[in-house]
C-alpha cells in the first residue's frame, strides 16, 4: 500500500518498508512517494566491503545520489586507531558468545514447547497454560538477552569513549554534513549486525531522526524524522526497536528465531521480517504462532518481494499492513480504534 | 556433540506391487512386458519395497551391492514370456532416503558378466569405475550439487609445487571463490583427494552454491592430489610434512587466507580422512578443523589381525597408538559415515574417543555406502559447519 504523495509539509517525514530488491522496484516506488528527482543519501555499509558497489541503486534512484561510505569510514577508524580496533573485536567476541549461550536456552525452550504442543491434553485449559509459560520464558529470554547486549554496547561507549576521538568526532560531522543536504534516505540490505554496528559508531540515530518525549520527558513517544527513509533487508530491521534474526532453513540446526539487538527504534510495535517465504516455513502456523506471541505486543511484518508498507507519522503500521496474526496465519493489521 | 539422524518415517504403499500385477498376467507375452517396462523408473520404488528387474535370456541374474550385514550377492527370479526373453526380478526392502550403488551380474554357462543395469539411468563415477545408483523413496539428488543459474562461479586455478618431503612434484588446484578480493582475509580448507573431490562429488559446484547461498563463509580452498595414495595417505611423515611445512606457507605466501588454526581445516574421505587425521595429529594446534568422510579408521583391540590387507597396516599401527593415548588434535572435527558401509563401525567407535579429548565433535549418518556421492551430499552440512556463512546475520 504505497502512500499518497504528501503535499501537507506538516504530515511528517514517513518510513517506507519495502521487500527484497532483487528484481528492483524502488524507481516506481520513489515515484509513488513523490520523490522523484530528489537527492538521496544511501547507506550501504551491510554490503560490508561491496559497499561501494551501488551503480544499479544509483540508477534506480535516478542518479542524485550520496552513499554515506559508512562501512569504508569504519574501516579507516580501526586502521588509525588499533585500541578502539582490539576494543570492538574483543566486544564482538563477548557478544558473539553471549548469541551462543542464549541460543542455546533458547533452543532448550523451543524444544520444551514442542513438547508440551505434542502432549496430548486431557485438559486442554492445562496445557494452554504450560504453553503460555513457556512463551513467556522465551520472552523473559529475549528481554534479558536485549537488555546483556545494550549493557556491552554501553560499557564499550563508556569506556572507550568513541565519541570524543577527534577521528570519530571528524567522522560523524562529515557524515551530518553529507546528510543534510538531502531529501531522503535509502537503506538496504546486508548484513544487519554491520549496518548496526556502522550507524551506532557515527552516531546515525539523532541524524535520521529526532526524539518526541512525552510532557515529563520520561516516555519516548515517537521518533520525528528528518527526511523520509525507504529501508528493506537489513535495512529495514535496523530502523525497527528489535531486530530478529530468524531462518529455518538453516543447514547447520533447526532454526529458533532469536534476538540479535536493539534497533534504533524509529519504528512502533514492528519487528520487520524480510523475505519470509525463503527464511521462514510459512506453512508451520503454530511455530508462526509462537514467534508472533514472543514478539508482542510488537507485529511481525512480512516484507516479501512485492511489499511496500508506509508507516504512520508514529512509525506504527498502516491497516492492511501484511502481518503473521495471533494464530500464525498471514494476515493484514487492523487498526484498533483510536490507534 | 553427535548429531541424532533425523531418519524419516518409511514410506507407504497400497496396493499390490507393480511386478506381482505383471506376474499375474498369464500367459505373458513380450509385447505386455515391453509396455511394462516402457517410461518405468527402474529399480521400481513402492514406498520401501524396491524391485530390481533384467531382461534377457541368460542363466542366472543377481544384483551385487556392498551394503553391509546384509546379503551382497541377490538372486534374481525368472518370469517366462512366452513370446520373448523372460524378465528376471526382486524386491527388497530399502529404508526411507537410502542410497545405494550396485551392478547386475549375469550368468551364461560358465561365463559371469558384471555391468552397470542396462534399465537404470542412475550412474554414480568414482576412480575405479561406475556403478548404478539406486535412489530408494524419499531420497532427492540435492538442489545444490547442480549448478545453478543465478550462482556467481569461483576460478579454479592450478598450483605446481615441488615438494622436498614427498621428493615429487605436487600438482593441485586452487579454488578462489566469486568476487575474490586480494583486500580480504579467507579461511583455508585443504581437500585431499582434491581432483576426485571437484569430478566425483561435485566440490566445485558445491562450493560455488553454498558460498552464494551464503550457507558456508567465503574460502580459499585447496584441492590437493597424492602421488602414491597408499603410501602418502595412510599417516605417512613426509605427507604432514608437505602439508604443514611446504603447501600451507606457500599460499598463505600467494593468498590472503587468516593465519590462524581457527580458520584452517583439513579435508578427506576414506584414507583422506586418515591423511588429515595424521597430519593434524604431526602439526598440533595448527589446524583447527578436520572434516572427516568415511575415515578409514581401522583398528584392532586384540592383537594386529585386522583383515584390511597390508594396506591398512600404517593406518592400524597409528589409530592402535591414537586409540591408547588420544589427544585433542583439532577443536572442531566434523565426522560423516555412511549405515551400509563396513567403516562405520569404526568411525561410530571412534566419536567418543574425539570427544573425550575435549573436541567439539558433529557426527552425521547417511543410509548410504563408501561413495563419492555419499560424501558429496553431505558437504553442506559439513562446510557449513566448518565454515559458517553469515546466513543469519544477512538480509537482502
Amino acid at each position: 500500500m504505497p502512500a499518497e504523495p504528501s503535499t501537507d509539509p506538516g504530515a511528517g517525514h514517513r518510513i517506507t518498508l519495502l521487500g527484497p530488491q532483487r528484481k528492483p522496484r524502488l524507481r516506481s516506488v520513489v515515484r509513488g512517494l513523490g520523490l522523484t528527482g530528489g537527492h538521496f543519501a544511501t547507506i550501504t555499509a551491510g554490503w560490508r566491503d561491496r559497499e561501494a558497489e551501488d551503480e544499479i541503486l544509483v540508477a534506480e534512484l535516478g542518479g542524485r545520489t550520496t552513499n554515506l561510505g559508512l562501512w569504508s569510514l569504519m574501516q579507516q577508524v580501526w586502521e588509525i586507531d588499533p585500541e578502539l580496533e582490539a576494543a570492538d573485536r574483543e566486544r564482538r567476541a563477548v557478544l558473539g558468545e553471549m548469541q551462543e549461550l542464549y541460543l542455546i536456552g533458547l533452543e532448550q525452550a523451543a524444544d520444551g514447547l514442542r513438547r508440551l504442543v505434542a502432549q496430548p491434553a486431557r485438559h486442554p485449559e492445562v496445557q494452554e497454560l504450560a504453553i503460555r509459560d513457556a512463551v513467556e520464558i522465551m520472552r523473559r529470554m529475549d528481554a534479558r538477552h536485549l537488555s546483556r547486549v545494550d549493557d556491552v554496547h554501553r560499557e564499550f561507549y563508556a569506556t572507550y569513549r568513541p565519541q570524543d576521538r577527534d577521528h570519530i568526532v571528524n567522522a560523524r560531522f562529515a557524515v551530518g554534513r553529507a546528510l543534510a543536504g538531502t531529501d531522503a534516505v535509502v537503506m538496504p540490505g546486508g548484513h544487519v549486525g554491520v549496518l548496526l554496528g556502522a550507524l551506532h559508531l557515527f552516531n546515525l540515530a539523532p541524524a535520521l531522526a529526532s526524539p518526541v518525549l512525552s510532557e515529563d520527558g520520561e516516555t519516548l513517544l515517537r521518533a520525528e524524522l528528518h527526511r523520509p527513509i525507504i529501508a528493506w533487508g537489513a535495512g529495514a530491521m535496523a530502523l525497527t526497536e528489535r531486530v530478529l534474526l530468524f531462518f529455518d532453513d538453516s543447514a547447520l540446526r533447526a532454526g529458533v528465531s532469536e534476538m540479535l539487538m536493539k534497533g534504533l527504534g524509529l519504528t512502533r510495535d514492528v519487528v520487520a521480517l524480510p523475505s519470509p517465504r525463503a527464511r521462514l516455513d510459512l506453512k508451520d502456523t503454530v511455530r508462526m504462532g509462537r514467534l508472533a506471541a514472543r514478539v508482542a505486543p510488537a507485529q511481525p511484518l512480512l516484507l516479501d518481494e512485492r511489499a511496500e508498507v508506509t508507516l504512520d507519522a508514529d512509525g506504527r503500521l498502516p491497516a492492511g499492513a501484511p502481518v503473521v496474526g495471533p494464530d500464525g496465519t498471514p494476515t493484514i493489521h487492523r487498526r484498533e480504534v483510536g490507534e | 556433540m553427535s548429531l541424532p539422524t533425523p531418519y524419516p518415517m518409511p514410506p507407504r504403499h497400497k496396493g499390490k506391487l507393480a511386478i506381482n500385477v505383471l506376474r499375474g498376467r498369464t500367459p505373458l507375452d513380450d509385447a505386455t512386458v515391453r509396455t511394462f517396462l516402457a517410461g518405468r523408473a527402474v529399480p521400481i520404488v513402492e514406498g520401501p519395497r524396491c524391485t530390481f528387474l533384467y531382461r534377457g535370456d541368460v542363466d542366472a541374474v543377481a544384483i551385487r551391492h556392498r551394503i553391509v550385514n546384509q546379503p551382497q550377492h541377490v538372486p534374481l527370479k525368472r518370469l517366462e514370456v512366452v513370446d520373448g526373453p523372460p524378465l528376471w526380478y526382486v524386491t527388497i526392502e530399502l529404508p526411507a532416503h537410502s542410497r545405494v550403488e550396485y551392478q547386475v551380474e549375469v550368468r551364461v554357462g560358465a561365463a559371469v558378466e558384471t555391468f552397470n543395469d542396462p534399465l537404470n539411468t542412475h550412474v554414480a563415477h568414482s576412480p575405479v569405475g561406475s556403478s548404478s545408483v539406486l535412489q530408494a523413496a524419499g531420497y532427492e539428488t540435492p538442489p545444490w550439487v547442480l549448478p545453478q543459474e543465478d550462482t556467481r562461479p569461483g576460478d579454479l586455478m592450478p598450483l605446481r609445487l615441488q615438494s622436498k618431503a614427498l621428493r615429487r612434484m605436487t600438482h593441485s588446484q586452487v579454488y578462489l571463490p566469486a568476487r575474490f578480493r586480494r583486500s580480504s582475509h579467507y579461511p583455508l580448507l585443504i581437500v585431499h583427494d582434491g581432483n576426485d573431490y571437484i569430478t566425483y562429488a561435485a566440490m566445485k559446484t558445491v562450493l560455488d552454491n553454498l558460498i552464494h547461498s551464503i550457507d558456508m563463509a567465503e574460502t580459499i580452498v585447496v584441492f590437493s592430489n597424492p602421488g602414491d595414495r597408499l603410501r602418502e595417505y595412510p599417516n605417512h611423515a613426509p605427507h604432514a610434512r608437505h602439508i604443514a611445512h611446504e603447501l600451507v606457507p606457500a599460499i598463505e605466501e600467494q593468498l590472503p587466507v587468516i593465519r590462524r588454526a581457527d580458520a584452517r581445516c583439513l579435508m578427506g574421505a576414506s584414507f583422506g580422512a586418515v591423511a588429515s587425521l595424521s597430519t593434524a595429529f604431526r602439526n598440533p594446534e595448527m589446524f583447527g578443523n578436520l572434516f572427516l568422510q568415511s575415515g578409514s579408521f581401522v583398528f584392532t583391540d586384540i592383537g594386529s589381525d585386522h583383515g584390511g590387507g597390508p594396506a591398512f597396516d600404517p593406518v592400524v599401527t597409528f589409530m592402535n597408538a591414537y586409540r591408547a593415548r588420544p589427544r585433542k588434535v583439532a577443536d572442531r572435527m566434523f565426522i560423516t559415515c555412511g549405515v551400509y558401509e563396513p567403516l562405520i563401525v569404526p568411525n561410530r567407535s571412534m566419536v567418543p574417543v574425539f570427544e573425550s579429548t575435549g573436541a567439539t565433535v558433529r557426527y552425521v549418518e547417511s543410509r548410504d555406502g563408501h561413495s563419492w556421492e555419499n560424501w558429496r551430499d553431505r558437504l553442506r552440512d559439513g562446510l557449513s559447519w566448518v565454515f559458517p556463512g553469515p546466513q543469519k546475520f544477512v538480509y537482502e
